[in-house]
């Protein structure tokens, strides 16, 4: 199985840097603290409430509020998955030191044990029971929110699930899911069996079963850590981690099809023009975190829409009046003076924000453009991505310069969007410009006819410091501009999202047909 | 062999104190019984030797020597400490409870399941059946022995025993305490027993004293409660179940 190799690597890293490492690092934290605080009735609930308030911190929101501080990468998410590992581990902790009646105190008090004597042999040691099964609840929780620590490229399993959903790929979704499932059962497991052996009194039937049970699945983890697998080529790369190495430029990605043929032409690109070597980073979890990993210098070029740059990275107002070389023209200024990034030449396409419906309803109405929704509104269910109900550019601003209302409104995933107005689950959805499923499933975009959504140039965006380290990128990716139009995008998109092809080889038979080209 | 000079302990927010002036003394072998009801000070007063806690006023003496000159936890370890709830390690085995006090002053293994085993035979539980089990495996009689078998493991010469019996049913209480006595016919130690049980006071101390409300009110013999109470309280209390007393006392002999 191609697979193998790469499920490998991301399985070890789930389970060795995503959960072993922030598990034993809030033990050692957690531990301490439970015993420090537990005779402190006042700290002892503060301990509990902040450690509860940060356990409800949703793990998306925790990495993003990591990420001004320490960029993107393994250590934030092995900092976020430590924070959520501490709660369950400091309560039991405390529970268990607190079901020790306090006649067994004093006695041990009277008898002369000192303080470090009664905390080990007596208060620790009655308590190991319930502070494993803590640990084993914060084992379970951190291989599951670990999954998500892809958005800010620390790899795992989840980088499977990421381009899963991304690339709309149901069988890498389920490698993803699967594993990170099982690994969870096991660890549960183990864990388990370490809290039933390590409790007083009679052993418990069937505990030598459990061992032998525990003793194969560990030895398979390290059978599988260690049998040679032989490497095929062909996988697509997930955000890679580590510090650069000289002469490596990292080049980011979001998290959906067309930025990943983005970044993958990028990275081809420069390969073959310059003898700078490329580092993928791809798939990071959405807009902010890109634009974060950027100004961090966690990565040092990806492409963003400059309609994008402009409102929500900028926070800027779009002039009515204003040309697509005004706003971008707009930007690359502000970029210059705010992040001191440079906006390079626009490729050559727009993907904007398509308010699209299937193409026989647009038949039969005779619709065209957006304003001819606006009268028949109330009959129309909407189905729109999460990011474009909350944008200024998206549904609110659409709302109110058309007077659209729709009769029905609901959150949709990108990758089901397409599919569900396709069937008539509902009648208008916000497509993006260039995705090929527009025409895999037949959908018409209508025309903003009164210039509603500004233009979404789509253009690389590097870090002056590179460009400047290395003088040789910035003419190669010059020569970028202009390259793709929306029907060389749209056909690429469609290639991968369609056609199931690996990014990697769409973008090199586009390059050498362009190189062909040229040479001819 | 124990020594109290007006001994003064109050707790935070309690007017009258716990102890309240309190002096009297302990005879080597000798067994003294404080009795008196629940919250007199009686139990405050037993803390004060090993150093559970501390008074506020007055001295005692421990073999001679102010309790506080030697260090804290040699002396606990040199004094037998048993409770009423037992207090056994509820996660050890009755073995491993009864060798605790070894264990804690680096007995080697082999001598601790010697010796603590000894004890369990002294107690009269039999180690082959016992040695191996877990607390909440005997009944509250049987916990018990262990608590004494625990106090006597490290040989010392001072026992105190806090309301050892309170906890146990009328009969277990009695062969309990005949066994004591027997115990300390046997071994010869210094024992502080607190009670709020008159019988046990009377069956187990060589002397009694009685406190309420913080002060010791008298010390001395049964004849010397009986005949001679030096307070009211004491008249009280020794004298309306003066017939129940002889009654109970022939009963005995």
């Amino acid at each position: 199985m191609a697979r193998l190799p790469e499920l490998r690597t991301t399985l070890l890293e789930h389970l060795f840097v995503l959960t072993l490492l922030p598990v034993g690092v809030a033990v050692l934290i957690a531990i301490p603290l439970a015993v420090s605080v537990r005779n402190i009735p006042v700290l002892r609930s503060a301990a509990i409430a902040i450690t509860g308030i940060v356990q409800t911190i949703p793990s998306l929101a925790m990495l993003a509020f990591l990420l001004p501080l320490f960029g993107i990468g393994k250590v934030p998410a092995v900092i976020a998955l430590t924070l959520y590992a501490i709660l369950p581990i400091l309560q039991n902790t405390l529970a268990g030191l607190r079901d020790l009646p306090p006649d067994v105190l004093e006695a041990a008090d009277g008898m002369g044990f000192s303080k470090w004597q009664r905390l080990f042999l007596v208060e620790l040691s009655f308590a190991l029971p319930i502070i494993v099964s803590g640990i084993r609840t914060a084992t379970v929780i951190c291989v599951g929110v670990a999954t998500l620590s892809t958005f800010i490229g620390a790899g795992g399993l989840g980088d499977f699930i990421n381009r899963g959903l991304s690339l709309n790929r149901m069988s890498l979704l389920l490698i993803g899911a699967g594993a990170a499932a099982a690994l969870a059962l096991m660890l549960d497991f183990i864990l388990d069996t370490a809290g039933l052996a390590l409790r007083a009194g009679r052993r418990p039937r069937g505990l030598f079963g459990r061992f032998a049970i525990c003793g194969l699945l560990l030895a398979s983890v390290v059978a599988f850590a260690f049998v040679p697998i032989e490497r095929k080529g062909g996988a697509i790369p997930g955000p890679g981690t580590g510090g650069p190495a000289p002469g490596t430029v990292r080049i980011g990605s979001k998290n959906f099809t067309e930025q990943i043929v983005l970044g993958e032409l990028l990275a081809q690109w420069i390969e073959a023009k310059t003898d700078l070597r490329t580092e993928r980073r791809f798939n990071l979890g959405g807009t902010m975190i890109c634009h974060e990993a950027l100004t961090a210098g966690a990565i040092d070029l990806y492409v963003e829409y400059s309609g994008t740059a402009l409102l929500t990275l900028l926070g800027r107002e779009l002039d009515p009046g204003a040309s697509p070389e005004d706003v971008l023209e707009e930007i690359r200024a502000a970029y210059r003076q705010r992040f001191d990034l440079e906006v390079l030449p626009p490729l050559g396409f727009e993907n904007t924000y398509a308010v699209t419906i299937r193409s026989d309803m647009a038949k039969e109405r005779g619709w065209t453009k957006i304003s001819d929704l606006v009268d028949h509104a109330s009959e129309l269910r909407a189905g729109f991505t999460a990011e474009f109900m909350e944008r200024e550019d998206g549904l609110r601003g659409l709302v109110r310069v058309y007077g659209l209302d729709f009769g029905s409104l609901g959150d949709l995933a990108p990758e089901l969007m397409y599919p569900a107005v396709a069937q008539g689950s509902v009648d208008v959805i916000g497509a993006f410009s260039t995705d090929g499923r527009i025409l895999e499933f037949d959908l018409v975009t209508l025309e903003d006819d009164r210039k509603f959504f500004p233009p979404y140039e789509a253009a690389p965006v590097a870090r002056r410091e590179l460009l400047d380290r290395h003088p040789e990128l910035e003419p190669a990716l010059r020569e970028l501009g202009g390259l793709l139009d929306g029907d060389a995008m749209r056909g690429l998109n469609h290639a991968v999202d369609v056609d199931k092809r690996n990014p990697r080889q769409v973008v090199r038979d586009f390059l050498e047909s362009r190189l062909d080209k040229e040479l001819l | 062999m124990i020594e109290f000079t007006n001994v003064t302990k109050s707790f935070p927010g309690i007017d009258r104190p716990a102890v309240d002036d309190v002096s009297f003394f302990i005879e080597a072998g000798e067994t003294v019984v404080l009795l008196g009801s629940s919250g007199c000070g009686k139990s405050t007063t037993l803390r004060l030797i090993n150093r559970i806690l501390d008074p506020d006023a007055g001295e005692i003496l421990v073999r001679g020597k102010p309790n506080t000159e030697r260090p804290l936890l040699q002396l606990r370890r040199s004094i037998g400490y048993v409770i009423q709830n037992v207090g056994l390690f509820p996660h050890w085995t009755i073995e491993e409870n009864v060798a605790a006090p070894l264990r804690i002053s680096g007995v080697s293994p082999a001598e601790r399941r010697t010796r603590s085993r000894r004890l369990l035979e002294l107690v009269e539980l039999d180690p082959e059946e016992f040695a191996g089990r877990y607390p909440d495996e005997l009944s509250g009689g049987q916990q018990q022995r262990v608590g004494v078998a625990r106090a006597l493991v490290g040989d010392p010469d001072i026992l105190l025993m806090d309301e050892p019996f309170g906890a146990l049913d009328g009969v277990t209480r009695e062969s309990l305490q005949q066994e004591t006595r027997r115990l300390n016919e046997e071994l010869g130690k210094t024992i502080l027993l607190v009670t709020h049980d008159l019988f046990e006071a009377l069956a187990l101390g060589d002397r009694i004293g009685v406190m309420h409300e913080g002060r010791l009110e008298q010390v001395g013999t049964k004849s010397d409660l009986l005949n001679h109470p030096a307070t009211p309280f004491v008249r009280e209390l020794f004298g309306k179940p003066a017939r129940q007393l002889e009654l109970y006392r022939e009963s005995r002999s």
